[in-house]
């Protein structure tokens, strides 16, 4: 059991590292007009994390997925 | 001085019995108070008293009605009745029928001996209550949770099974995040944000319903919490007393007896969800309630008291309180032990039957519930004695262990975070987490306790959901389940309201043990008799037997209901009185407080 809880915790380690990989450095390299806009998406996306909005997440997601994807 | 002889229901005075000059009345100390009785079983009448009991009293009333008779004892103003009884009659022998008559007869005293202690001893707590000397506004209610813990290690399996569940899910979400990343790499940076939201979001469902579940488990070891209602040690015994027209005066110890209460055993007792007199509050040893002969013993083993009649009072008090240093105003010499060849006036000797090797103050624990087995800690004091010199173990003539055995077991204390943290405690070592999450979701409930739950929970709703954050409240007494065998001894403070007064709610303060705790009663109310160096020996006494001392009737009226007095300037008691009225002395036994040996220490063990 201490194996997975260790487990556990080292893998959280590693999507600390790879959020900020595959999100946050690739930000960075962003043109000004593009950083601004994955900015206000991220905002966007933890306001409605943080009204524990799920469903207007879903909404917003699908809508960014069509427009960028 | 003069003795008067007083016959018949009418108590006229007559002639004396033949023996009136040898009368010898006896008294025996009993703790405080005197009982009274005259040494001799026959008397001798002639004369008057002889042809009034043939020609007068037999020919109207028979053999079978006892004659009374009542011996006054007169000194100046001084008037006494040292003697209350009756002629047996029927047991009379005729030494001869004619001039004169003789007769032998046998008496008997009918004093009433009985002292207010002896009188209460037969009342129940049940009678007390049927005649409206226990009232409801003595009632308190006091928390009683019940809580197996004989389940405790079915929980804990049942709690592990939880946290594999819970450890497993998360697992399995890491592992999907892992998956879902990989999908983001190839993904444009704006659409990569999105997913990773909708990956957080996905946990927080999963991390939700998780917490459910926990929140589930854990109501599974919160326990339940009832009421019954209790009355102080002090109300009862004012009431037993009450009854016979008695004042009960506590001294020192009032505000403590106050904050003890007793609760009966739990077998056929009944448990109420609120706080309220619908119980009956009884100390219901099966129905008819603890005879207050049973209570009274456990009184004076909790408080180290004496008891002593005074009027319309009786005092009930430990035995340092200083109280007890009103002595009588009996006065005598302290100097007139001595011996002749021709006679020996009494003997000095030490109360060493009184000084213990070891010396114990314990609760009995209830074999019905297992926490008063388990939780140990305060519910037994022990001392051991040695001398300070000890010149060969084998001539070591201390010996002897005094247990103090309190009846009732000692009340174990509900702490709900306590138990609970235990309990998970354990799981969570198991698998090497932090126990903090489970503290905060634990400080959480508790901060939602509400301050008058007794009036909030007013609904069966409330009672459901408010069952649970009140049980949460430490300061219930801690029980198994409602079959208990003992009797518990409980200290607790009433709850106060939110302008600060006292309520009817009871809670079993956190340092309880500091009142009821063995170690507590011991060093408070026993080292009053302990013979050791470190109590500066003040439970040492001496004795003097057998001494011959002049007394007079005003003696005897100044100790009888007062034994202590000053002997010198040290304390004493009387404890055995033979008096002569015609000579004016008395051969007494004494008691003294003196120290006689001061080469004994204890430890504690």
């Amino acid at each position: 059991m201490n194996y997975l809880s260790d487990k556990i915790n080292k893998e959280l380690d590693k999507i600390a590292k790879i959020k900020k990989q595959v999100i946050d450095d690739r930000i960075e390299i962003l043109s000004p007009e593009e950083k601004k806009e994955a900015l206000e998406i991220q905002k966007k996306c933890h306001d409605f994390l943080k009204n524990r909005d799920f469903e207007g997440l879903k909404k917003y997601a699908a809508h960014i997925k069509k427009v960028k994807g | 001085m003069s003795l008067k002889f007083l016959y018949t229901h009418q108590y006229q005075e007559n002639y004396p019995p033949e023996e009136w000059k040898g009368l010898e009345f006896e008294g025996t100390v009993n703790e405080t108070s005197f009982q009274s009785a005259i040494t001799t079983n026959t008397l001798t009448f002639v004369g008057p008293v002889a042809s009034l009991i043939m020609d007068d009293w037999i020919p109207n009333y028979g053999v079978h009605n006892g004659l009374p008779l009542r011996v006054v004892e007169t000194s100046g103003n001084n008037t006494e009745i040292v003697f209350d009884g009756m002629l047996i009659i029927r047991d009379k022998e005729i030494y001869s029928k004619l001039g004169p008559i003789i007769l032998k007869i046998p008496i008997v005293d009918l004093t009433d001996n009985l002292n207010s202690l002896d009188r209460v001893s037969v009342f129940t707590h049940s009678l007390l209550k049927s005649q409206g000397y226990i009232t409801n506004s003595m009632y308190h209610h006091l928390p009683v949770v019940f809580f197996l813990k004989k389940g405790f290690q079915d929980r804990v399996f049942d709690l592990k099974q939880l946290v594999f569940k819970v450890l497993s899910t998360f697992f399995q979400i890491i592992q999907d995040i892992f998956s879902a990343i990989a999908d983001i790499l190839g993904a444009s940076v704006a659409v990569g944000i999105v997913e990773f939201a909708t990956l957080i979001a996905n946990v927080f469902i999963q991390i939700n319903q998780l917490s459910d579940l926990v929140v589930e488990a854990l109501q599974r070891i919160i326990p339940i919490q009832y009421y019954h209602n209790v009355v102080s040690i002090k109300d009862v015994v004012e009431a037993a007393f009450a009854k016979i027209g008695k004042v009960v005066k506590w001294g020192i110890i009032e505000d403590e007896v106050a904050d003890h209460y007793v609760l009966s055993t739990g077998i056929g007792t009944e448990f109420a969800q609120f706080p309220n007199n619908s119980t009956q509050g009884e100390l219901n040893k099966f129905s008819h309630g603890y005879i207050i002969d049973e209570y009274m013993q456990e009184v004076e083993k909790l408080f180290n008291t004496r008891f002593s009649d005074r009027d319309s009072e009786v005092w009930i008090k430990t035995k340092k309180d200083p109280d007890w240093q009103n002595y009588s105003g009996f006065e005598t010499e302290d100097l007139v032990v001595e011996q002749t060849k021709q006679y020996q006036n009494g003997y000095f000797r030490d109360k060493t039957e009184d000084i213990y090797a070891t010396e114990i103050f314990r609760y009995e624990f209830d074999e019905a519930d297992a926490w008063t087995l388990t939780d140990k800690s305060g519910d037994i004091h022990e001392v051991h004695r040695d001398l300070i010199t000890e010149l060969d173990p084998k001539m070591n003539l201390l010996k002897g262990v005094k247990d103090t055995r309190v009846e009732w077991a000692m009340a174990v204390r509900y702490e709900p975070i306590t138990i609970i943290t235990e309990i998970v405690e354990e799981i969570l070592n198991t698998f090497g987490l932090n126990l903090s999450n489970f503290q905060g979701l634990i400080t959480q409930w508790s901060q939602q306790i509400p301050s008058q739950y007794q009036q909030d929970i007013s609904s069966t709703t409330n009672l459901l959901q408010g069952n649970i954050f009140v049980a949460l409240k430490a300061g219930g007494l801690l029980v198994e389940d409602d079959t208990f065998g003992r009797a518990k001894i409980v200290y607790a403070k009433k709850v106060k309201d939110d302008q600060g007064n006292d309520t009817k709610v009871l809670s079993i303060p956190a340092n309880f043990k500091d009142y009821l705790g063995a170690e507590y009663k011991y060093n408070e109310y026993y080292t009053y008799d302990s013979p050791a160096v470190e109590y500066n020996f003040q439970g040492q006494r001496t004795q003097i037997k057998d001494w011959v001392i002049p007394f007079t009737l005003t003696n005897y009226q100044q100790v009888k209901d007062n034994p202590y007095f000053l002997l010198g300037q040290i304390e004493a008691k009387l404890e055995y009185i033979k008096r002569t009225p015609e000579g004016r002395t008395a051969t007494v036994d004494i008691e003294k407080k003196e120290v006689f040996d001061n080469n004994i220490t204890e430890t504690v063990i």
